[in-house]
């Protein structure tokens, strides 16, 4: 991993944690850019669970900050951290955009009002890793502090280090998650793909090398991505080639793999050509588009295979599997990135 | 997991204070400032800053479209491929990836999109380049390098932790040879963000000083390719320097200020240091983060008091040359470690005048030829974030 490939210490799921996308859409105005911009927009629920609510600091932080926290106390909770391993734990966070809401409005202010007033805490809140720290801060979480950009695999390039990190016993403990929140900022660098609802959210999972309960805890077996080819014909014998190389490295087959997951794009029928494939199940609907958004596929995936159900996912070629022990997730789009991540049951 | 040495065999950098390493390293050791009055774009509020500009201006690095990010990116990347030999090398390029920290990416487009805004008539494209991101993906698809690509984000720690996470890559044999560094662009941004936190000295830094006001901005990219010593052996491309240890840590104490005693950067040495198996006694140099702020300079001044007791080797901080380049600082420091091993030299501290007491140590304020044979190299960063790398001595050089 960014495999297991190289290493038979294995790496488990022990919990997972998200603020999902609100289902029903909302119309967001975004005064920032001079002219009014609206779209349709999912913007995630936070809830302020009174434990998280009552953490030091909860009133100050952003609303990615929130997020970031609110999730990443829900993946803790299965297997809380004792206080002296907390050097050993690792926070790793994958963003598109990072809280780039709080960059608008710092730059808006600074542009339209010639840089009269720009507030601090904006400018402060606007850094990509200010809701990673958010986590360590709010826990205590003093190891590896580490944030990730690139674009729609920016989850999978934190889950790759994460995966490294306790491989190479440089952590004990990866908590790794993804956010994006939708901004004005958001909707223009994705002009060209406007059509789609947009959303938000924020996911994390605590991963160890010890499972607390078979019930629980899934296991990673593949985690990687590659930056392939921006030629289309290149860009599917690589990622051909580089699918039977991780599901190889995975010590799984194809038949073995109960279930691929995608978000929305075309990815399927480029990578398996006429072959015979697993169901193909997609998040898109659920999550609208944002650069994170795999990770939810990777949430859904592991309540999946927790509880041997899809649910929130739609059904996009072949018939619900009778069991759902393993995972294939692909997220990438024929003009770049693939990441291949295979999770199964213990 | 392979516990081979890793080596650094190319390097590459654009910067206020030069455009290639000879260059670079010729102006740090003559003491030569690249700062200057910003005049990259106006601002009220910094107007006459003093700043690391490309002198030359970024446009002139390169006319292809992008962000001032990716043609700082590619200028300096362009020189590390070559010295490293990855033009004229058979070398799987599926096996290259590319780590590359960045914070402000696109950020100047954005500021341009606003300003047109105002005129009337902005174009929307400019956004095309935001994503601090687009570096990276960029340069690799533009070598076709399709290893692991990623960018760290990690405030002003970003190119040493991008130096880290390149190292571990390597070790976890995703990748044979991988590009590491950190580039950033002056933006108004970062110029009034840190204005408005009162840590900017418009009249350029004094790191570790006495009378030190604030750090100053620069902008620029510094580029390391690293391989493992047998992949490099085997492609018969010299070895610049070792890459012994990595150490990282978070103070998980407050969002901007440094944890005043240095525990978390001290927690990073030590990790560093043991990674390395060195003791405190065996670093010949340190290259200090040295922003100038009083709050940096103090908290790394104890990290090093608490780890190396009264027996601190020479340190020094270049930021008085080039300004704080953000995520490009630790990859431009890298680069100067690579630099100090070669040649057996110290690069001086500018703008030190004054031992504050607070402080109780003075850098090195003279490039001085010593035996450097392992340098410690420290970032700390928004967020609480620490990193600390260490470089060895190439034998045969």
């Amino acid at each position: 991993m960014t495999s297991q490939e190289n290493s038979h210490t294995p790496i488990y799921i022990t919990g997972a944690g998200a603020i999902l996308p609100n289902p029903d859409p909302q119309i967001i105005e975004f005064n920032e850019l001079g002219a009014e911009m609206v779209a349709r927009c999912h913007p995630a629920s936070i809830s302020e669970d009174a434990e998280v609510s009552n953490l030091s600091g909860w009133r100050r932080l952003s609303r990615g900050q929130k997020m970031a926290v609110q999730a990443a106390y829900h993946a803790i909770e299965a297997q809380p951290i004792a206080s002296e391993s907390k050097d050993r734990v690792a926070v790793l966070v994958g963003t598109g955009f990072g809280e780039t809401t709080e960059t608008a409005a710092f730059l808006s202010n600074l542009v339209h009002k010639q840089e009269a007033e720009p507030k601090p805490q904006r400018f402060i809140n606007s850094v990509h890793n200010s809701m990673t720290a958010a986590v360590a801060i709010a826990f205590g979480f003093q190891g590896e502090n580490r944030t990730f950009l690139q674009g729609s695999a920016s989850f999978e390039c934190a889950l790759g280090e994460g995966a490294r990190l306790l491989q190479l016993g440089k952590a004990d403990h990866a908590l790794v998650g993804a956010a994006d929140l939708i901004s004005p900022y958001a909707i223009l660098a994705r002009e060209k793909h406007t059509t789609e609802n947009l959303g938000e959210g924020c996911a994390f999972f605590h991963l160890t090398h010890e499972p607390i309960h078979s019930s629980i805890s899934i296991r990673i077996l593949h985690a990687s991505s590659r930056l392939l080819s921006s030629s289309r014909p290149e860009w599917i014998t690589q990622a051909h080639e580089y699918l039977l190389d991780s599901i190889e490295k995975s010590g799984r087959n194809l038949a073995e793999i109960d279930v691929i997951i995608v978000d929305n794009s075309n990815i399927v029928p480029h990578i398996f050509g006429n072959q015979t494939h697993p169901p193909v199940y997609s998040y898109a609907k659920h999550t609208g588009w944002f650069p994170s958004r795999s990770a939810f596929g990777f949430y859904f995936a592991v309540k999946s295979i927790r509880t041997n159900q899809f649910r929130s996912l739609e059904l996009l070629v072949g018939t619900v599997p009778s069991q759902i022990k393993t995972i294939l997730l692909l997220n990438g789009s024929t003009e770049g990135h693939l990441a291949i991540s295979i999770l199964t049951s213990l | 997991m392979s516990k081979e040495e890793i080596v650094v065999t190319g390097i590459g950098i654009a910067s206020a204070c030069g455009l290639n390493p000879a260059d670079f390293w010729n102006n740090l050791l003559q003491g030569k400032c690249g700062l200057s009055p910003l005049s990259r774009f106006p601002s009220k509020r910094c107007d006459r800053y003093l700043v690391g500009e490309i002198s030359s201006g970024i446009s002139g690095l390169g006319k292809q479209p992008g962000s001032d990010c990716d043609r700082l990116t590619f200028y300096a990347a362009a020189q590390a491929a070559h010295s490293a030999l990855l033009d004229s090398s058979q070398i799987d390029r599926r096996r290259i990836g590319v780590v590359l920290g960045a914070t402000t990416g696109g950020v100047r487009n954005a500021e341009r999109y606003l300003e047109e805004a105002i005129m009337g008539k902005p174009d929307a494209r400019l956004f095309q380049f935001y994503p601090a991101s687009q570096s990276a993906h960029r340069l690799a698809q533009r070598y076709k390098w399709s290893g692991p690509c990623l960018t760290t984000s990690d405030a002003c720690a970003s190119g040493a932790s991008a130096m880290a996470s390149g190292c571990n890559i390597l070790r976890c044999g995703d990748a044979d040879v991988v590009i590491v560094g950190g580039v950033d662009a002056l933006t108004r941004i970062t110029l009034n963000g840190f204005q408005t936190l009162l840590v900017m000295d418009k009249e350029g830094c004094r790191p570790f000083d006495k009378k030190r006001k604030g750090m100053c901005l620069g902008e620029g990219a510094g580029i390391l390719v690293i391989e493992r010593r047998s992949h490099a052996a085997a492609r018969r491309v010299t070895a610049l320097a070792r890459i012994l240890g990595t150490g990282l840590s978070c103070d998980a104490g407050h969002m901007t200020a440094p944890d005043e005693n240095g525990d978390g950067l001290l927690r990073a040495i030590q990790i560093a240091l043991k990674e390395a198996q060195l003791s405190p006694d065996q670093i010949s140099y340190i290259n200090a983060h040295g922003t100038g702020t009083v709050n940096n300079d103090l908290a790394e001044a104890a990290a090093m008091k608490r780890c190396f007791g009264a027996a601190v080797p020479p340190f020094s901080s270049i930021k008085r040359f080039i300004g704080h380049t953000l995520a490009a600082a630790g990859a431009i420091e890298a680069v100067t470690s690579v630099l100090a091993l070669i040649h057996q030299t110290l690069p001086p501290n500018l703008g030190f005048d004054e031992i504050d007491p607070a402080i109780g140590l003075s850098p090195i304020t003279e490039a001085r030829h010593s035996s450097v044979q392992y340098v410690m190299s420290n970032s700390l960063a928004f967020g609480g974030s620490n990193v600390s790398l260490i470089f060895g001595k190439e034998p045969a050089i």
